[in-house]
């Protein structure tokens, strides 16, 4: 009876119908599971992938004395704060440096409605580069060409409404409800970037001559012009090198700097170093997830064990219609491979309408771009999980198998 | 009241990201830092070039961090300029890659890179020879010239170099630090089939017990920490 595949399925499948109630909770633990190990990985290769496509291209950057972490994430990413300034002159200097191919300056420390300002200049757009190579691209209007106007970021854009030739103003500090709001210098926006899936979408971009305008006070100011002007202090700048080969001996001469006290990072390497960082909340993370995916597994085992007294009833009537011992063995084995499957399987599929309805919130609330489809570590958890309910299946399955030889042996009543 | 900005809640998501680069927890810092036991090793490979940047606390090199105060020390000085000044006694290419060595600069400070000058213009062979006399004459001259203004021979001004090159009056061993920065360059054939780095120096540096190793290839960064006696660097990423 138990020949082919199709009718044992079949027969696996209402004897789990007869007992739906736990058989669903065992399904629905091993989903969960499933989906919380498939979901964390999902989240540290987005989260890598996302941080590593916002720079590309940019060799050096370089700023004040600090750790090269707090560097890296306040001058890209516009995380935390930055410790100083660096003098003009530093910048020059190093940038007329012959194996220095293009420098940006970049000044930060104000905000727009809790959007962070950068104030560039227009190499800005010539020369950053992100996520593979790819080069900042207008949706509509063009660059600043004043020190009265903004480029404002897609997101930025989208969440506030903006259109090109609108006046905003931009607040001296980051918050939004600023005491110093400067209402006499008003931005137009003359530009809007395309979306760049990195922080890039949510800056406010104003000359450096526009960020003099702001910090300068009392009558009688008059706007510098955009192009040429130098101002006393930024507060880092991106390098291009001409050649890579350099980089080791610039990063070198700057951090040596005589000056001032500089840091030099390279992006990549101090990346690098943050996920060398975060390994261990990771590994943490993973570790925790992998033991739910434990005892889910653990928990169908339970199930199990616990059924087969009430299923020796079930198996000794497929014994008299002519199963042998290892037909019940492998029923329950294959049970339990039914229900780590659907398992897995409705939890991976569940993690993406999951990511379908939070990948806009993750986008522009975190910067993170994911994206729905299975990938190969989806495959490894469903495999894996299969693999441990089969394993420990064995239990209940040989216990079952005992209990049909003994059952055919001795009459109970 | 204060709202925060969307980049800050990027930072509350991840708090530990955020403290850490607060607290500036950043391993191999760049060449500012002067840790005994641990070299910083920067490999680039760009084009037809791989080029490879050292750089050593003077103690990882020689077992101290000052000008040679006896024979002895004199002596492992010439013998570590005579290793940093020969890229094939440092490092080691894979042959099929056709690499010819075409660049190589020492920075240090006087008392090593002197020797390094030597070593350049009277190779190997002689030496073995001259080694006695001139021993004693140079470890003489860097006593008489201690106050350190013409040590810096070099071209670079580090910050280690003014270190090194202390007046000497009130210089403690254990605030005294030199560094040395060396690197090379070479010109490969066949730079694809250079897969590896080999090292060479471990013989030689005996100090050493950890390389940082930070690696730039057209597969992007990678960082690696290694022990101070592994024979061979991979420059592919992991």
């Amino acid at each position: 009876m138990l020949h082919n595949i199709g009718n044992a399925i079949s027969l696996v499948f209402k004897s789990l119908m007869n007992r739906r109630a736990t058989a669903i909770l065992t399904v629905a633990s091993i989903a969960v599971s499933a989906g919380l190990l498939s979901v964390v990985e999902r989240v540290r290769t987005d989260t890598q992938a996302s941080f590593a496509n916002t720079i590309s291209g940019t060799d050096l950057i370089i700023g004040a004395r600090s750790g090269d972490l707090n560097l890296l994430l306040y001058s890209v990413f516009r995380i935390g704060n930055p410790t100083n300034n660096i003098t003009w002159e530093s910048y020059e200097t190093i940038g007329s440096r012959p194996e220095v191919d293009w420098t940006i300056p970049f000044s930060l420390g104000d905000a727009h409605r809790g959007y962070r300002v950068l104030a560039t200049d227009l190499d800005y757009f010539d020369h950053y580069r992100y996520a593979d190579r790819r080069k900042l691209a207008f949706w509509k209007g063009g660059p600043f060409a004043t020190a009265s106007e903004a480029v404002i970021g897609a997101e930025v854009a989208e969440r506030l409404g903006y259109d090109v030739g609108r006046e905003i103003i931009v607040s001296h500090g980051l918050t939004e409800t600023s005491f110093l709001t400067h209402d006499e210098d008003p931005f137009t926006i003359t530009g809007i970037l395309e979306r760049t899936g990195t922080p890039v979408d949510r800056t406010v971009h104003i000359s450096l001559s526009g960020m003099d305008l702001i910090h300068s006070s009392g009558a009688g100011r008059v706007p510098a012009p955009v192009e040429g002007y130098e101002p006393e202090a930024i507060t880092a700048f991106l390098v291009g090198l001409k050649s890579k080969i350099s980089i080791f001996a610039l990063q070198r001469y700057v951090n040596e700097f005589e000056a001032e006290p500089m840091t030099a990072v390279i992006p990549g390497v101090a990346l690098q170093q943050l996920w060398g960082l975060i390994r261990v909340a990771e590994y943490a993370l993973f570790g925790v997830s992998a033991m739910v995916v434990l005892a889910s597994v653990l928990g169908l085992l339970a199930t199990l064990l616990v059924s087969l007294n009430e299923r020796r009833r079930e198996m000794s009537v497929l014994r008299s219609v002519g199963a042998r011992p290892g037909h019940i063995f492998a029923l329950l084995l294959s049970e339990a491979a039914m229900l780590a499957f659907l398992g897995a399987l409705s939890g991976l599929l569940l993690i993406q309408l999951g990511i379908v309805a939070i990948r806009q919130f993750a986008l522009t609330e975190f910067g993170i771009q994911m994206s729905v489809g299975l990938r190969a570590f989806d495959f490894h958890v469903l495999a894996g999980i299969l693999g441990i309910a089969v394993l420990v299946s064995v239990i209940p399955a040989w216990r079952a198998y005992r209990n049909s030889l003994a059952d055919g042996l001795t009459v109970r009543l | 009241m204060i709202r925060k900005t969307r980049n800050e809640r990027i930072a509350t998501w991840l708090p530990l990201l955020c403290a850490l680069a607060v607290l500036g927890l950043a391993p191999a810092a760049a060449p500012a830092q002067h840790v005994h036991g641990v070299i910083e090793l920067g490999v680039v490979v760009e084009g037809g070039t791989v080029a490879v940047s050292l750089d050593a606390p003077l103690s990882d090199v020689v077992g101290f961090e000052h000008a040679p105060e006896s024979d002895e020390q004199l002596d492992r000085i010439r013998q570590a300029a005579a290793v940093l000044g020969n890229a094939n006694a440092m490092f080691a290419l894979a042959d099929s890659a056709r690499c010819e060595i075409s660049a190589t600069s020492i920075d240090g400070p006087a008392y090593l890179t002197q020797h390094l000058a030597e070593e350049d213009a009277g190779s190997a062979e002689s030496h073995g020879h001259d080694h006695d006399s001139h021993h004693s004459h140079s470890a003489h001259d860097e006593h008489a010239d201690h106050d350190g203004h013409d040590h810096d021979s070099h071209h670079g001004h580090s910050a280690h170099d003014e270190h090194a090159g202390h007046d000497g009056h009130d210089h403690q061993e254990s605030e005294q630090h030199a560094e040395v920065n060396a690197s090379y360059e070479w010109a490969c054939g066949n730079v694809s089939a250079v897969e590896a780095l080999g090292l060479r120096f471990a013989e030689s540096f005996t100090g050493i017990e950890t390389i940082e190793i930070q690696i730039l290839t057209s597969a992007g960064a990678h960082v690696l920490t290694a022990d101070g006696r592994i024979s061979s660097v991979p420059l592919s990423p992991p």
